[in-house]
């Protein structure tokens, strides 16, 4: 027997189908967080829908795109509206004189119209681009939300546990692309979704870091890696996990994935020199302070365990404002560390 | 300064303008005023959304291109009449809805085939919905292969009604509010939550059906 009322009902339905304004998004977000029973429904909802996601379509062919613009502008030119503006833009050259142009006849003229745009340039460049920029912000949210899916999907197909492979305390987090037999990568456990057909490879590639490109990736050698081909390969971080966390995770609002960890992202190549010989890294101020670099260190995405999604422009969301990308009271690193306990939010690598 | 001067620089602002594309009332007001690069940008800000949504609402390839390009021509003709502090998204699907809708009725004019299931199931309410999901198991057996899924789920979503399959196609993959699927479809709010309520009971209960098809096999 549910207990929810017909408004929490309708507020989880619209909610998992994007139906809500902004203010309902925010409530639905608050009784998931608060009523385990919204929570357990929505987890359901999600995963009794999931197989919706089936129904793909592939890219509009540019070929479409392409003929649309042509019969666009053969259109806008046939029309008289066009004509009548041709013939006006015509006859006010040859009222200019001798069908010149007098626009560039002053110099002081023409230098005042170069700064305006020099000005105009300064000004829109910087707007295009932000526009380009939150643009890849919600397409990494909606990959994201679909890693969340495959990650239910693991889930239920695995007995209710999240992908995890046997990453035992004291082993590197951090060799992404290694594909020996010993676990030594946290993404590891993401790579389990990939293989499994769960969720695409290219969804672990966040548009901001390739500004929009795809990468190519030849789908037929997915059966013979054990990870990620390379580290470009995967621009999210996730929560360092043992086998026996995992099923704490799912289904909570702690957070379990997130843009890639900052702080260790130039760490790598140190890591990789020092391999077996145990580098020791502090951190600084300023990489305790800076946000990934996925969205220009605006802020980051991150995922929690029940599925929502948000944009976070400071790393101090963890439980009890824990920052999501160093362990507690630790600022030297080896590349091995696990935390010590499961409220310690470690996104890595 | 020159009147010609100054009829220079009020062409430079507009263009500077243009530069300026940050939305969509942006890019329509310049393209109104004549500018083709803005309705190239809005072409390629929406194809995607848009070949996707005509692409699960109609299925067949030569009626979805047709539809695209009869929706950016639409748009075209009926730019003057467009306020452009509106959001464009709604309008455009707007557009595509009442074009697609047109296309199929045109579709089973000139054919004996059914491109849609005719009539609609009865109504169900949200309470009706979360009993459905709360007593079946309604995800796929762990053997089925995903693209058996996939092509499941294309069949039981091309046999529900085209006003159910419409309403959750722009839910489910376009996310519209129900205020703008109620401006879209041009139906009161009341009407699409009951609508978008059965047409995903409707999936629900055929994709179950589904299932235990499979299990007497």
């Amino acid at each position: 027997m549910i207990s929810l009322t017909r408004e929490q009902k309708e507020l989880l339905f619209g909610y998992f189908f994007g139906c809500l304004e902004e203010a309902e998004v925010s409530e639905a977000r608050n009784l998931i967080e608060s009523n385990t029973e919204a929570s357990e429904l929505y987890r359901k909802f999600r995963k009794s829908f999931c197989v919706l996601e089936g129904l793909n379509t592939g890219p509009c062919p540019d070929y479409l795109a392409e003929r649309t613009i042509a019969k666009l502008k053969a259109a806008a030119y046939s029309t008289q509206t066009g004509q009548e503006r041709l013939y006006s833009l015509l006859e006010e050259e040859r009222n200019a004189g001798g069908g010149r142009s007098n626009f560039w006849r002053n110099f002081g003229e023409v230098a005042a119209v170069a700064a305006m745009i020099l000005i105009v340039a300064g000004v829109s460049i910087p707007s295009l681009r932000s526009v380009r920029q939150a643009s890849w912000q919600t397409k990494c949210q909606a990959q994201l939300l679909g890693i969340s899916r495959g990650l239910d999907n693991y889930a239920s197909d695995n007995g209710e546990r999240l992908p995890a492979v046997a990453l035992q305390a004291g082993s590197p987090w951090w060799k992404v692309g290694d594909q020996g037999v010993e676990n030594q990568s946290n993404t590891r456990h993401l790579w389990l979704l990939v293989k499994g057909n769960y969720v695409l490879a290219s969804d672990f590639v966040c548009p901001g870091r390739t500004e929009g490109r795809a990468l190519q990736f030849d789908r037929s050698q997915v059966k013979n890696l054990m990870d990620f081909p390379a580290r470009r390969y995967v621009t999210y971080s996730m929560q360092i996990m043992c086998d026996k966390s995992s099923a704490q995770m799912c289904n909570s609002n702690r957070i379990l994935m997130a843009d890639m960890n900052p702080v260790f992202e130039k760490m790598m190549e140190v890591f990789a020199r020092n391999d077996g010989n145990q580098a020791k890294i502090v951190l600084s101020q300023e990489l305790l302070r800076r946000n990934s670099v996925n969205h220009s260190s605006r802020g980051q995405n991150v995922m929690l365990g029940n599925g929502v999604v948000q944009f976070a422009v400071d790393r101090g969301v963890g439980i009890g404002g824990d920052d999501i990308y160093t362990l507690k009271d630790r600022d030297s690193y080896r590349g091995s560390e696990f935390p010590g306990s499961p409220d310690d939010t470690f996104l890595v690598p | 300064m020159s009147t010609e001067f100054l009829g220079g620089l009020k062409r430079f602002f507009i263009m500077g303008k243009l530069l300026k594309t940050k939305t969509d009332a942006e890019l329509l007001t310049a393209y109104i005023a004549g500018d083709d690069d803005a309705f190239e940008e809005i072409v390629s800000r929406y194809k995607e959304p848009l070949y996707g949504f005509l692409k699960r609402f109609l299925n067949r390839q030569d009626i979805v291109e047709d539809v695209f390009q009869d929706t950016f021509l639409q748009l075209f003709t009926s730019r003057e009449s467009f306020d452009p502090e509106r959001p464009l998204r709604p309008w455009l699907f707007t557009i595509a809805a009442n074009k697609a809708r047109d296309s199929l009725r045109k579709q089973q004019r000139d054919s004996s085939t059914s491109v849609g299931a005719m009539g609609e199931p009865s109504e169900l309410s949200v309470d009706d919905i979360f009993n459905i999901i709360s007593s079946y198991d309604i995800t796929p057996y762990d053997e089925v292969q995903k693209s058996e899924i996939a092509g499941r789920v294309r069949k039981v979503v091309s046999e529900m009604s085209e006003n159910l399959r419409e309403i959750l196609i722009l839910a489910y993959f376009e996310q519209f509010s129900y205020k703008q699927m109620a401006e879209i479809l041009g139906i009161p709010i009341g009407t699409v939550k009951s609508r978008l309520h059965t047409a995903v009971g409707s999936f629900a209960k055929k994709w179950r059906e589904g299932q235990g098809n499979r299990e007497k096999q």
